[in-house]
């Protein structure tokens, strides 16, 4: 027995050996991820920080889920989907349900943006002077401001009444996230609060792909305007607009670039047209765009057309053909209610060679852009097969859908515009300002590679009525941003939402269109139903 | 292996022992020699054979089952040998010259050795619920993977397939899901080696393999199925879906065995799904784009696309003898009928001190899917040796090899044509156009490659271009010594390894599919899983009394896992035939990506059985677990249980009751975990986050990426049980009943929250589930006479599922694959796990419906609509199905996706009103099937008939529903250029204003998409003959002079019919991995039905 008891107590010793020995044991040592506590210990930390950052608005950019595509692009009347996907699909023809699932991802992916910059925000924040020098951090800070501004502008745009969630959650916070609505109002208030702080921290040059001092001008210029605009109308804010634009132009860092296609190419990714812009490069680095071939002619994508997808151009923004070859097409007259604010483009601005692809790269020998201006390839009597292109893809072509191209966010000429937009809010468009704003992109839209063409084909704006001027701008901008992702802003800013969603063109007699389907409260979006139902304080916005 | 002379010494003692034996006789001692046989034929070697009076005089039988020995003419002689009847036989009895006895194989249930967590037990001491299948009932079935042979012969273990490809993983659940995120899936016990049940992805797509795919099933010896807490709390933090403990095949004491077994088998596609035809596909074509004159641009592609010009100059819908017309019949050109292949080499054989076994299985199994087959090759070997009285020590191993190659049959992302084959087999039209579209692709020949910009593609063209292929290598080992100071204590150490290599290939052509676009796309991809167990145990075995005894039980065990991840990715093969092999000829190379975790669990456990007067049996065990997934604080769980059983036959009350063998009455109580979480969820992590600035410079970048969680723990079940064991006619009908309440709670939750907090999800523990069941097994010997036997085995399992609290919430969604459809299944309080989600469809539209035709006949409704459509686009016309002005009558249910009631036309999809607010929304979305069975079991009867053997095995389902998420797409009228399922046939048309399938949905339509239809769910119930199987068996003496000891042939059908109302492939469906969405069918592989002819040779 006391043999026994001896063998048994070996045994309990061993087991509590081992019990205290292997504490160690099942500690984790990850070697996939870091804490954030490790990176942000130094100045170099933070900028390490800052980038990941800067990825966040990717969210933003023409994607899947980017908030430029679905709802600047394709809850506007720029483009047709003859798809039989259900949710990109029922977005174009204002047939959504609460719970249509791109909806739902443009929502998340920006909340899941904000909170991951507001995590910058808190911990570089909090960082002390030993670890970094003070003017670094507001500069971080400053950068980080400047997303969160654009981020919760998309919000606003969409949704109006948004939760404005300034701070980054916290593990003491799970379970506890519901957070209510603040105003249309306050949300505006808090952009420009950021917004203000990021200019006055910012350094004044191009930037290169990170924020400053212009580009957060020219974004308080484009928020000031939109608040003109549905649901606030606050027209006193034309003057902040004209004002914060006025210092973008004045400050002889940016130019339009002098041939208009050129800015859509990898050559010009950083001119001195771009004051902000959204970074990619491809293929094959996990850091692509989808603009090179999201958009782009018929044919396949190794010759530089458009990736799988049957995107069409709206016949809106097309307009007749009746300009190439004298051909007059009863189909594209009569019923065109929203020329009366839009005029087509001519065959002979640029920007129509290069926006509306009417070639088929595979029927060219040449390279995408020669089909530009290959008058054969380009005479294609059927419209149905005309699609929306801007960006260039090159001939043969290996980036699929993985495309090197930035994607502007502001350009000079969008500033241009919306500075004739301000001055004409407040009633004080002179033919000078015209001159050195919308009359500089139109001149531009005459210039082809070889000539410039007369300036009857893409005449002076001759400065009118505050309205005919109005329309003049809108006209404009579509012509000079179309794809760009901005279309839905301007048409709310402007009033002409309904008018111009209703005047929608489908180009295929099965394609369906959003005439007649689509209701006044589908101005705004949803509440997405899955965020709903997670939150009993949120309030769904009207008419859904 | 042997060494002879060891055999031939062995030999030598035996004699000798009997001769020693004899000589202690004192008594007018008889001299009996005799033989002992097993009842197949084969001699019984190390036979005990002993006189009854006498304990002390015993014999074995020698290598050939001969024997000598002494008794007085009074006594009887006692044969017993491990797995056989006991024999007696009276000396008187003897005639002159040799005895001969044949031993009968046990059928007894209760004298089942059954494998406990650490231990074994006679079946009659068990306090928990333990199921137990043996080989011989395994074999029957020639599956690829084990968990097949386990469907339906167990109470509460259901087996669902995923699909019915040739190693498609299956769904293994025991007493229903208990977790909702974190897996269900049981955990595995390999010969001592713990294993997680999740089953494995087999490379690109959704298709899923059993963990244990190199395993042999034919080497498995005993499957055995810890159901109660009695007997899972063992494993306690692992333990709460069940435990399913796979014992492989060991060499026995007895003559050295050579064995070869080969089988052949052909397999034919089951069913065929019902499509349009040929003719009903021109017909439905040319419906949706009614030809007539004025036709302009688009519409008059489509209108003239299945038509032709006659003489008269009318358009008139193309023939199938038309020149440029080609009929496909899909289904056909990708199946076929398919061949396995099946060799296996075994010997084994054993001695009082030492065993050995050795296998080689060799595999070549064909899809009926052209180009899917699988290879696979495994070699075993195991051996122990006893040194001496203290001493034993043991090995084995098994090493699995397979080379899976074929396609992705089934994928979920079909935005852009990355479907998998089964879809594009069912969309791809089957009647080529003469006039080609320049949307669609042609090859050379003017075959139509892929239509609609690459969204489906040519099935035979995918499956010549596309490959999807994978070479698999696990293997473990194992190896332990064991030490008996004395008769009550034994201490072992055992320490085993696991590994598991899988290296998947696969390539999407660049002529096809929506790789295109990118000059094709190689993708190579390596995982690595390998696992280190180190286990040391003491076992203490005390009898105080004759009636008391204790069995003890301490381990330590601690375990590392290690789970390696690697992916390189390139597009853009420029050079035809080189791809995957030379990825560094593409023209972009996608960064590599990889992934690594160590996980670690360090556990102590305990165990104390105690039986009193054999009559009351007490099990308390338990267990506490430090698993490195959690926080500081929160490492560690404790994991109790307590069994009781009263065998209450052996009280006085039951001596008089004659018919009742044996009754045993058992309860249990006890907690189990679970911890089958992602690693590192509870840390606060930056993860790498690049952004590309300046137009092409790529800089660094981090960024937050998974919130600090410390309060994570394990998620907890506690089980109870009452169970009731009776033996009726001495044992010859058995019956096993239990009712259990199975309680999860502090769910390992991927709890939904709001985006705004950043996350969709967090890991947290909320929720409540309960599975309650019923289960019960009857095994019957319905006839047992010398050359007649017949077995019959029966179950059946009832559990409900309900989940009783998910928190704050009242439920959440969840989205299966399968790509167009959004929160198809939903988790709610009240409702079980794999309730489904949708709209109910209500038919469409009709005349009646509307102000226009009021009053009236369908006729002239009908010839309105046309005449409506003829004067629509100022005379130009229209397609009827694009008339979107008419007017709803009041009171008729609306659809908010189309706000004003004048906008509705006949034909449109119409959805039942659930709140009775007269409008179609998401809040009209409610519970629209449910896929956990009501009821299943099987039922399996085994006849033998002198040599031959009939058996048979029944499984059954009912009350689960099926999502047929194929009838999506397959019924979408929107799109005129895939072929359709037979169903719609049924859509409604001015012509046809009884039918109730949506018209044409073109355009505005107020299809619902987005939400399941009610339509896509079908009653999965079925009643399958699994198996049918003939054998017989040449016995020895018949081919004694070819050294043989026998020869077994055996005809079998697998899936031989199967009555069930499901229009898919297979009711027994389950695609994806995903636990919470249960009952899917997406993409699914087609079922084979098999024929197999088998052969084995025992020498």
């Amino acid at each position: 027995m006391t043999y026994f008891k001896y063998i048994t107590h070996i045994f309990i010793v061993f087991l509590f050996f081992l019990f205290i020995s292997c504490q160690k044991y099942l500690e984790e040592n990850p070697t996939v991820f870091a804490s954030p506590s490790e990176i942000l210990t130094n100045e170099a930390g933070a900028e390490l920080y800052t980038i990941g950052n800067y990825a966040q608005i990717k969210a933003i950019a023409s994607d899947w889920d980017g908030w430029l595509l679905m709802w600047g692009t394709i809850a506007a009347d720029e483009i047709v989907i003859p798809n039989w996907g259900a949710d990109i699909r029922s977005i174009y023809l204002h047939s959504f349900t609460t719970s249509n699932n791109a909806i739902l991802n443009v929502w998340t992916t920006l909340y899941r943006s904000i909170n991951r910059v507001n995590s910058g925000i808190q911990k570089i924040g909090a960082m002390t002077t030993d670890q970094i020098d003070e003017n670094a951090k507001n500069k971080f800070i400053g950068e980080h401001k400047y997303l969160r501004a654009m981020l919760y502008f998309c919000l606003v745009s969409s949704w109006e009444n948004v939760p404005l969630v300034l701070n980054e959650s916290q593990s003491e916070d799970i379970g506890n996230f519901e957070v209510s609505q603040s105003s249309c109002k306050d949300v505006y208030e808090s952009i420009i609060e950021d917004l203000l702080y990021a200019e006055s921290v910012l350094s004044e040059e191009q930037g290169n792909g990170r924020a400053t001092k212009g580009a957060a001008q020219a974004l308080l210029g484009k928020v000031y305007l939109q608040m003109t605009g549905p649901p606030l109308y606050e027209t006193e804010k034309f003057s902040l607009a004209a004002n914060k634009l006025s210092l973008v132009i004045n400050s002889g860092i940016y130019d339009l670039v002098a041939y208009y296609p050129d800015i859509f190419t990898l050559d010009f990714e950083q001119s001195s047209e771009i004051v902000f812009s959204i970074g990619a490069d491809g293929p094959g680095l996990n850091q692509g765009s989808r603009i090179g071939t999201l958009f782009g002619p018929q044919g396949q994508t190794i010759n530089g057309g458009a990736a799988g997808n049957n995107w069409f151009t709206n016949l809106e923004l097309a307009g007749p053909d009746s300009g190439f070859g004298g051909v007059d097409d009863s189909f594209f007259n009569g019923g065109r209610n929203n020329y009366a604010f839009a005029q087509p483009y001519t065959e002979d601005d640029i920007r129509s060679r290069n926006n509306i692809a009417k070639h088929n790269v595979n029927q060219c020998d040449c390279s995408p852009e020669e089909g530009m201006f290959s008058d054969i390839h380009r005479n294609q009597g059927n419209k149905a097969s005309w699609k929306p292109w801007k960006w260039h893809n090159i001939k043969p072509s290996n980036w699929g859908t993985d495309t090197p191209l930035d994607q502007p966010y502001i350009r000079y000429a969008d500033v241009l515009l919306m500075y004739a937009e301000a001055l004409n809010g407040s009633g004080s468009l002179t033919q000078a300002d015209a001159d050195a704003t919308i009359n500089l992109v139109r001149s531009r839209a005459r210039v082809f590679p070889n000539e410039v063409k007369a300036d009857s084909i893409v005449p002076n704006l001759v400065v009118g009525t505050q309205e005919y001027n109005s329309n003049e701008i809108l006209s404009e901008r579509r012509k000079e941003l179309c794809l760009e992702g901005w279309r839905r802003n301007d048409l709310i800013r402007f009033g002409k939402y309904f008018e111009g969603i209703n005047s929608s063109q489908s180009t295929w007699s099965n394609s369906g269109n959003p005439q007649g389907q689509f209701s006044e409260h589908e101005i705004r979006w949803p509440i997405p139903f899955n965020e709903m139902q997670l939150n009993s304080n949120l309030v769904q916005n009207p008419g859904y | 292996m042997i060494n002879s002379t060891n055999i031939k010494s062995i030999r030598k003692i035996i004699i000798l022992i009997a001769f020693l034996i004899s000589c202690i006789g004192i008594d007018a001692q008889t001299k009996i020699s005799g033989v002992v046989n097993a009842d197949d034929g084969s001699s019984l070697p190390f036979c005990n054979v002993r006189v009854k009076s006498n304990n002390t005089n015993v014999v074995v039988t020698d290598l050939d089952g001969y024997f000598n020995i002494e008794a007085k003419k009074t006594d009887t002689l006692v044969f017993s040998f491990v797995g056989f009847q006991n024999q007696e036989y009276p000396v008187k009895k003897i005639k002159k010259g040799t005895l001969n006895i044949i031993l009968k194989e046990n059928s007894k249930l209760l004298d089942d050795v059954v494998v406990v967590g650490y231990g074994t037990l006679k079946r009659e001491d068990l306090t928990g619920a333990i199921g137990s299948i043996k080989s011989k009932e395994l074999e029957k079935i020639k599956s690829l993977t084990f968990e097949e042979q386990l469907a339906n012969k167990m109470a509460g273990v259901q087996v669902v397939a995923s699909e019915g490809g040739p190693d498609a993983g299956f769904k293994v659940k025991i007493r229903g899901g208990t977790s909702l995120n974190a897996a269900s899936d049981p955990l595995y016990v390999l010969d001592g080696i713990p294993i997680s049940g999740t089953s494995e992805n087999i490379g690109e797509g959704n298709s899923t393999t059993s963990p244990l795919s190199s395993l042999d099933p034919s080497d498995i010896e005993s499957i055995d199925i810890l159901k109660d807490a009695s007997a899972t709390a063992i494993y306690g933090s692992r333990g709460a879906n069940g435990v399913i403990i796979i014992t492989t095949k060991k060499g026995k004491k007895g003559r050295d065995n050579i064995s070869f077994e080969h089988y052949t088998s052909v397999s034919t596609i089951s069913k065929t799904l019902d499509l349009l035809s040929f003719q009903e596909f021109i017909e439905y074509r040319n419906d949706y784009a009614p030809w007539r004159p004025g036709l302009d641009g688009q519409n008059l592609f489509l209108a003239t696309s299945y038509r032709k010009m006659d003489e008269f100059g009318n358009y008139v819908p193309v023939e199938l003898g038309d020149s440029g017309v080609i009929a496909t019949d899909w289904q056909k050109e990708i199946s076929r009928p398919a061949f396995i292949n099946h060799y296996k080499f075994q010997i084994n054989g054993g001695t009082e001190k030492h065993n050995y076994n050795a296998a080689f299985t060799y595999q070549k199994r064909q899809g009926i899917i052209k180009t899917t087959e699988l290879q696979r090759a495994t070699a075993v070997f195991n051996m122990s040796q006893t040194f001496n009285e203290k001493f034993k020590s043991g090995f084995l191993m098994n090493v699995g090899y397979s080379d899976r190659s074929g396609i992705v049959s089934a994928s979920s992302n079909n935005n852009q044509g990355r479907s998998g084959l089964i879809t594009n087999t069912m969309l791809f039209a089957p009647v080529q156009s003469p006039r080609q579209w320049e949307g669609n692709v042609y090859d050379e020949n003017g075959l139509m490659i892929a239509n609609n910009n690459g969204d489906i593609s040519n099935p035979t063209r995918m499956l010549a271009e596309n490959f999807n292929d994978g070479v698999n290598i696990q293997a473990y080992a194992n190896g332990y010594l064991e030490y008996k100071p004395n008769k009550n204590v034994k201490l072992k150490s055992s320490l085993n390894g696991f590994k598991r290599d899988s290296e998947n290939r696969a390539w999407f052509s660049d002529k096809i599919g929506w790789t295109r676009a990118t000059i094709g796309r190689a993708v190579v991809t390596d995982n690595t899983f390998q696992s280190i167990n180190w286990t040391n145990s003491m076992d203490i075995t005390k009898n105080f009394s004759d009636n008391h005894r204790i069995i003890s039980t301490l381990v330590h065990e601690q375990q590392l896992t290690e789970f390696k991840y690697k992916q390189s990715t390139a597009t853009g093969f420029p050079i035809p035939g080189v791809n995957l092999n030379n990825m560094q000829s593409a023209q972009v190379t996608l960064p590599n990506s990889t992934n690594a975790n160590t996980t670690t669990l360090l556990s102590f456990l305990g165990r104390l059985q105690y039986d009193a007067f054999h009559k009351y049996l007490f099990t308390v065990s338990a267990r506490g677990d430090g698993s490195s997934k959690f926080a500081k604080g929160n490492k560690w769980g404790f994991f109790p249980s307590v069994g009781t059983a009263w065998k209450f036959s052996k009280e006085k009350f039951m001596q008089n009751v004659n018919f009742i063998s044996n009754a045993k009455l058992r309860a249990s109580y006890g907690v189990t975990g679970n911890n089958s979480i992602p690693n590192f969820i509870s840390l606060e992590q930056a993860g790498a986050q690049n952004y590309v600035v300046g137009g092409n410079q790529i800089v660094n970048g981090a960024t937050i990426t998974n919130i600090n969680n410390p309060d994570l723990t394990w998620e907890t079940t506690t089980q109870s049980d009452i169970g009731l064991s009776i033996g009726f006619f001495k044992d010859r009908l058995n019956l096993e009943m239990d009712y259990y309440i199975k309680n999860t709670k502090d769910l390992l939750l991927q709890v939904p929250v709001p985006a705004t907090s950043g996350y969709s999800t967090i890991w947290q523990n909320i929720g409540e589930v309960e599975n309650k069941g019923f289960e019960f097994t009857t095994i019957a010997s319905i006839v047992e006479k010398k050359k007649f036997n017949w077995n019959s085995n029966f179950n059946i399992s009832f559990n409900k599922n309900k989940v009783l609290n998910l928190g704050d919430a009242d439920h959440f969604f969840v989205t299966a694959i399968g790509g167009q459809i959004n929160n198809d299944y939903i988790v709610k309080v009240g409702e079980s796990i794999g309730a489904i989600h949708g709209i109910v469809y209500d038919g469409v539209y009709t005349f009646n419906d509307f102000v226009e035709f009021d009053g009236l006949t369908n006729e002239q409704a009908r010839d309105k609509i046309y005449a409506d459509a003829a004067a629509a686009n100022n005379g130009e016309g229209a397609f009827w199905y694009t008339l979107n002005n008419y007017t709803l009558k009041d009171g008729v249910v609306r659809n908010s996706l189309i706000a004003n009631s004048d906008q509705y036309r006949p034909g449109m999809s119409k959805y039942k009103d659930q709140n009775g607010d007269g409008i179609i929304n998401d809040d009209d979305r409610v519970i629209i099937g449910n896929t956990q069975p009501l009821f299943f079991g099987g039922l399996s009867n085994v006849l033998k008939f002198g040599n031959f053997d009939v058996s048979t095995q029944f499984s059954f389902s009912y009350g689960n529903d099926v999502y047929n998420k194929n009838l999506a797409k397959g019924t979408n009228t929107a799109n005129p250029w895939n072929n359709k399922f037979g169903m719609v046939r049924e859509r409604w048309s001015p012509d046809n204003p009884d039918n109730t399938l949506t018209s044409f949905n073109a355009g505005a339509s107020g299809q619902y998409a987005g939400a399941a239809h009610s339509y896509y769910i079908e009653d999965g119930s079925y009643f399958r003959l699994n198996n049918a199987s003939i054998g017989y068996r040449i016995p020895a003496k018949k081919i004694k002079k070819m050294k043989m000891r026998s020869i077994i042939l055996r005809a079998t059908i697998n899936n031989a019919f199967i009555l069930t109302n499901y229009s898919g492939w297979d009711p027994d469906v389950s695609v994806g991995r995903n636990q919470l969405t249960p009952g899917l069918d997406t993409d699914a592989y087609p079922r084979a039905r098999t024929y197999t002819l088998s052969v084995k040779f025992n020498f």
